[in-house]
């Protein structure tokens, strides 16, 4: 009888056990995952011909609307200048900013380089209406006295980023 | 007939001198007879009290990489370089309610896969390894203390993919709390 007593006693107290040892627990997991921000380059940052003083620097600016401002000692020779031009897309109604560099070289291949500072956009920030929008750049090119001839090229970098 | 009576008188004891041990477990030092006894101890509840976030994710276009939220801290999580997190994530939180000054080991299933409507996945993992500075720390254990309630944390890494397709990931896993 005493053993029958610690059989039951046993069982019993394991019975217990068995719901009192674990529990499991669901939990829900998620993320939200947006279109990736592009940016592509429609149109590039062009200052046209330009004839050079003799004996002065200057400038040409093209500002981010288009419009072209020749310095006094030089001649602007043609009118095909243009801002650059980017388009953006990614995710709809979201904001991003725009980081333009400070200043890049133009070089000619050889023995010539002018500077590109000034870099100026037509807006500092964007929203993606409809997951896309549009922005230009303009800048000021610093052309040397008696500045040898050739077709200067180079690039320069523009960062979007979401805010 | 009257044997079978007689066992069935001994069950009934048996279980009556049971319930009692179930009544006493309050006690932190319960008592044992020489010759039998019982120890049975509060059950393990758990609820989930924040469910697992990795926030607003804009992937890369060219390269993979991965969202780490912080088991150690809310609203906190670490986007690779390559990435921008618009929205912290969320750590999930737990409360265990068991006996008090009882260990409870955690399991967690290792990996899972949420996935978007049109079932495109990705890989969630390291559910109690995330986390700067909380590795080193982390057991896979928790202590029931006093008031036998205990409140972890999990963190988990969230694998995203290049050009990851944009939409709302959604899954869900199990988290086994056991006695040691």
């Amino acid at each position: 009888m005493k053993n029958f007593s610690k059989i039951a006693l046993v069982a019993g107290a394991a019975l217990f056990s068995q719901q009192a040892v674990a529990a499991d627990v669901e939990t829900d997991a998620g993320a939200k995952i947006i279109a990736p921000l592009q940016i592509a380059n429609t149109t590039a940052l062009y200052f046209g011909t330009i004839a050079p003083s003799l004996t002065a620097d200057d400038t040409v600016v093209v500002n981010a609307a288009g419009a072209k401002t020749c310095g006094s000692e030089l001649t602007c020779l043609t009118d095909d200048h243009t801002a650059a031009a980017f388009n953006v897309t990614g995710e709809a109604d979201h904001s991003y900013t725009i980081d333009l560099p400070t200043q890049i070289q133009l070089s000619n291949g050889a023995d010539g380089s002018m500077t590109v500072d000034g870099f100026a956009g037509s807006q500092e920030t964007g929203t993606l209406s409809n997951g896309a929008d549009s922005f230009s750049v303009g800048g000021t090119l610093s052309v040397g006295a008696n500045q040898a001839t050739g077709e200067y090229t180079g690039t320069f970098i523009v960062t979007v980023e979401y805010q | 007939m009257s044997k079978i009576k007689y066992i069935t008188l001994l069950v009934s004891i048996v279980l009556s001198g049971m319930s009692n041990a179930w009544a006493q477990s309050g006690s932190a030092d319960p008592e044992f007879d020489g010759n039998s006894g019982a120890v049975v101890i509060n059950g393990l509840r758990v609820i989930t009290r924040q469910d697992l976030d990795f926030g607003v994710i804009a992937p890369s276009l060219t390269e993979s990489g991965t969202v780490k939220v912080n088991r150690g801290r809310n609203n906190s999580s670490i986007c690779s370089a390559n990435m921008t997190c618009l929205e912290p994530g969320t750590r999930a939180r737990y409360t265990v309610v068991g006996e008090p000054y009882m260990y409870v080991t955690l399991s967690d299933p290792g990996s899972i896969y949420i996935a978007d409507t049109a079932g495109n996945q990705m890989l969630v993992d390291g559910f109690f390894g995330a986390g700067s500075g909380n590795e080193t720390r982390w057991q896979g254990w928790i202590l029931l203390r006093n008031s036998g309630v205990s409140r972890p944390n999990a963190g988990a890494t969230l694998h995203v993919g290049a050009s990851q397709p944009p939409g709302t990931y959604t899954g869900s896993y199990t988290i086994s709390f056991e006695y040691q």
